[in-house]
């Protein structure tokens, strides 16, 4: 497995990442939610606001309207009227008149706000405020809508929308008019008009008073959804802008509309019963939310710093669950190289998984007991066999020396015999001394010189031998008993059925990490065939030698050394017979100890 | 293991990344909620006069713009409207104020280039509202179309036509941008019936003079049935000669502009027609067009604030009374 995807699969990274996204969702989740509510109570609070101004313009305006009432109620009260516009004759109005024009001037000196107080008569009289000002007679009111439903409404109150007054020769006021019938008391019928005309700038005034935020504004409708007043009529008249007019009156509760500049607008409507008319209050959602920027800052640095806080949690709680996990990984990977000496848990907790990793560290144990244990009866077992090998000593070379040592004393070559006995026990306290697995290459050279001695004084006139070993690797130890045998092997297949004088060369020298080891004789050599069978265990063979054979010698360097040491026969008929043992070089470490395989 | 805590390392990191840019974000939306912040407008109308009914609306209609979208709007005027060197010093003020825009109503046409040039060359942007300068300096211009509502005028002319009728135009002044565009209007809308123009006179603006041109040219000439004012002291003047001679029946009056008087002479049938303006479209119309230039929005080089023919029957609509009578 890549590192980039042991990490894709890792526990940790998939807690981490899951961790991570639920965090990420319920922040998310958090910020929506809390400014939702933000915006849903500025809006709320807002429309609350605009409800009372709106009601506050509106309560303002039927006072208005109250008070207009209240002067028409002295008005068609006033008896003089009567006389001043049914009298019988000019006679009887000229005597009211005067009378009449003194009240009218306390009255409009009081009512600043008053423009105009009109008494039109059907019969041509007329009266206008204090009496001195003219009727304009090409008013032209006929024409006008809101002069033909106060004539409807006959003796009723009725209410115009925002209008210019022209009915004042020269002037041309904004007004605001209430009307009501004239009654002649004497036929009971309506036969005149009165008309009260409210300043239009108090409306104005008070409509542009309200504040509704920087930009908001209020306006008011009439019943048919026309303009009595907006801050912008000229434009909306003249369709530069669009408003909501007679949408607005069947509108109900407040609400948020988007304008033609997309921009959102709250409208709060209310509706009088008394004037009709129905008052807006108009917000820009906008400017409610421009307080929303500090709100989202400080929703967005809590986010953030919780973020923060998940991230540092999950990178934490992932790694406490799965760092037992991890070591229980890397334990097992060490295991499964075989080395189980250096599997170390450390394991915390009382979880799942430290009951795995104990149950692991107890099957790791108990395999290592075994393999220990494996290990010496391994031991035991060689070295048994090695007490074998060393009992297996040809009787008959002992025999035959014997013989010779008898020979020798008999024809009183006692000096001989002397070295010969010397050499022979020599030999023999090196067989039988130690049962260390390992000597010194200058022991094994030594036993094998021994041997060689009294061979040499045996056949003096068939054998000779060389010892050519590098100094240097001469206290290397290597294996017990491997010199010797190949010797004991090259005299007896070799050189014994030579004619002549046979050679037996040992060579010793390192060459890189290893040493090589040769032992070469120039004797009859071997046939190709038995160099096949020649590591197959012998006794099949019939011969009387019963010697350590080849493969014995294979075996155990390959059991002690591994894979790492080589053995090689070379041979060639009535040439001779070469064999090399390559062996690694160990500088340190104790050669005693059984080599592991793998190591 | 070295390499798992190396992950959670960098997902450390690309977690502050995620968190770093959302925070650069709102600094950025902040910055640019900054960006938005009102522009600055000096605004320069010919007069600031509570009885002129024209320029106060003009006025108005500014002050609504600057109002809704949030513009910083400061009026600096003359107390008169022929005070052009109040108005030059009220430009050269407006620079040193370096504004973000400077809307002028010049009251020269080409006396006050120069300081018109120096607007632009202090990097202000320029608009104009209801007339223009000599040079193509300006970013905008918004005001009436005079060639469109000469147009109209004639139109309304023609359709008073009868078999023998004259007519005589009082202009105001000769070579004056308004007068000639009005004009040139006027014959486009009466077609093949401007033939009947008789006599082209100009009153410089001066009632008293409109006034009496109107007495002399009826003395003279019997034939001439239909009189046409091309601005406010032509019609008014005009208007009063007619009614004077109590021609007010035989002869149709059409004319620019209104006021009160206007009005009254409509009523009582002395004047038959009136195309006005729209100052308080004109008024905000114009600070619209300057917040957008500011914004660098695209602005149109050339923006009507619209016309409106008024006669005796309409006067009294709801559109015409808010265009005629001031609050």
């Amino acid at each position: 497995m890549k590192v980039k995807d042991r990490i894709k699969s890792s526990i940790r990274t998939q807690i981490m990442g899951e961790f991570f996204l639920l965090i990420s969702l319920s922040i998310g989740a958090f910020l929506l939610l809390s400014v939702w509510y933000t915006r849903s109570s500025l809006e709320r609070n807002s429309r609350n606001n605009s409800e009372e101004l709106v009601e506050q313009v509106n309560f303002n305006i039927e006072s208005y309207v109250d008070y207009m009432e209240n002067i028409s109620q002295i008005i068609v009260g006033n008896g003089n009227i009567q006389d001043y516009f049914f009298g019988r004759d000019e006679a009887a109005k000229q005597a009211v008149e005067q009378k009449m024009r003194e009240e009218f001037q306390t009255m409009l000196g009081v009512h600043r706000d008053i423009s105009n107080i009109i008494l039109l008569g059907d019969n041509g009289r007329y009266f206008i405020n204090s009496g001195g000002e003219e009727l304009n007679e090409y008013a032209r009111l006929e024409q006008k809508t809101w002069y033909r439903k106060a004539k409807e409404a006959g003796k009723n109150i009725s209410l115009s929308t925002s209008h210019v007054q022209n009915i004042v020769k020269g002037q041309y006021d904004w007004v605001v008019t209430m009307s009501r019938g004239l009654q002649n008391l004497k036929t009971g019928q309506v036969e005149g008009i009165l008309m009260i005309d409210l300043n239009y700038n108090e409306i104005n005034d008070l409509c542009e008073a309200v504040s509704l935020g920087t930009r908001g504004y209020v306006y008011i409708v009439d019943e048919s959804g026309g303009i009595v007043y907006h801050p912008q009529q000229q434009l909306i008249l003249s369709g530069v802008k669009k408003e909501r007019l007679t949408q607005i009156i069947s509108q109900g509760a407040s609400a948020v509309y988007t304008d033609e500049r997309g921009e959102e607008k709250i409208y709060t409507p209310f509706y009088s019963e008394k004037t009709g008319w129905t008052i807006v209050g108009v917000v820009y959602v906008s400017e409610l939310v421009e307080g929303e920027a500090v709100i989202w800052a400080i929703y967005f640095v809590i986010a953030g710093a919780l973020g923060l806080l998940a991230i540092a949690m999950a990178v934490f709680m992932s790694g406490n669950i799965t760092k037992p996990v991890k070591q229980l990984e890397k334990a097992m990977d060490q295991a499964k190289t075989g080395d189980f000496t250096s599997v170390q848990i450390q394991v915390q907790g009382n979880n799942e998984i430290y009951r795995l990793q104990q149950n692991f560290s107890r099957m790791i144990s108990q395999i290592e007991d075994l393999i220990q244990k494996n290990v010496h009866k391994e031991e035991e077992k060689r070295k048994i066999e090695l007490k074998a090998l060393q009992s297996q000593i040809n009787p008959h070379f002992l025999y035959n020396t014997l013989d010779s040592i008898i020979w020798m004393i008999e024809s009183e070559e006692s000096e001989k015999a002397i070295q010969m006995t010397s050499a022979l026990a020599h030999f023999f306290r090196q067989a039988i001394g130690k049962s260390d697995l390992y000597v010194t290459l200058r022991e094994e050279l030594e036993y094998t010189k021994n041997y060689l001695i009294i061979q040499k004084m045996r056949y003096a006139d068939k054998l000779d031998y060389k010892i050519e070993v590098d100094e240097r690797i001469l206290e290397h130890r290597i294996i017990k008993l491997v010199l010797q045998p190949l010797v004991e092997n090259a005299l007896y297949h070799g050189l014994k059925y030579k004619a002549s004088v046979g050679m037996i060369e040992i060579v010793g020298y390192q060459m890189q990490d290893s040493i090589v080891l040769k032992v070469s004789d120039n004797g009859i050599g071997m046939e190709e065939d038995f160099l096949c069978h020649i590591f197959e265990q012998k006794k099949q063979d019939g011969k009387k030698h019963s010697g350590i054979g080849i493969g014995n010698i294979r075996q155990r360097m390959q059991l002690y050394y591994g894979e790492q040491c080589e053995f090689k026969i070379e041979s060639e008929k009535d040439v001779g017979t070469v064999v090399t043992m390559v062996i690694p070089y160990e500088r340190s470490g104790d050669p005693n100890e059984i080599p592991q395989k793998g190591r | 293991m070295r390499y798992h805590r190396k992950g959670a390392k960098k997902k450390l990191m690309a977690a502050v990344l995620v968190f770093g840019s959302i925070i650069l974000c709102f600094l950025y939306g902040m910055k640019q909620y900054q960006a938005n912040s009102p522009v600055r407008i000096i605004f320069i109308p010919k007069v600031y006069d509570e009885d002129n009914d024209f320029w106060m609306d003009t006025i108005y209609g500014a002050r609504s713009a600057a109002k809704e979208l949030q513009a910083e709007l400061t009026v600096f005027a003359p107390d008169v409207e022929s005070d052009y060197k109040a108005q030059i010093a009220y430009i050269q003020d407006a620079i040193t104020e370096k504004p973000d825009v400077i809307a002028i109503s010049p009251i020269l046409y080409s006396g006050m280039t120069d300081e018109m040039e120096q607007i632009a060359k202090a990097g202000i942007r320029l608009i104009l509202i209801d007339s223009k300068i000599d040079q193509d300096i300006e970013t905008s211009y918004i005001g009436t179309d005079n060639i469109h509502a000469g147009t109209a005028l004639g139109e309304k002319m023609r359709q008073f036509v009868e078999e023998d009728t004259k007519i005589a135009v009082m202009a105001h002044v000769k070579g004056a941008s308004t007068a000639i565009e009005r004009e040139q209007g006027m014959r486009q809308g009466l077609g093949k019936e401007q033939d009947r123009i008789a006599e082209i006179m100009y009153c410089d603006s001066d009632y008293e003079k409109s006034y009496e041109l109107t007495k002399e040219l009826f003395m003279k000439r019997q034939d001439i049935t239909m009189i046409a004012g091309l601005n406010l002291y032509s019609i008014i003047g005009a208007a009063r000669a007619v009614d004077e001679l109590g021609l007010g029946s035989q002869v149709k009056v059409l004319g620019f502009d209104n006021d009160k008087e206007g009005i009254q002479y409509m009523e009582e049938g002395v004047i038959d027609a009136l195309v006005v303006q729209k100052p308080f479209n004109m008024g905000y119309l114009g600070i619209e067009a300057a917040v957008r230039a500011a914004r660098g929005e695209p602005v149109e080089k050339v923006i009507d604030s619209g016309m409106e023919v008024i006669t005796v029957d309409n006067i009294y609509s709801d559109e015409n009374e808010k265009l005629l009578f001031s609050f």
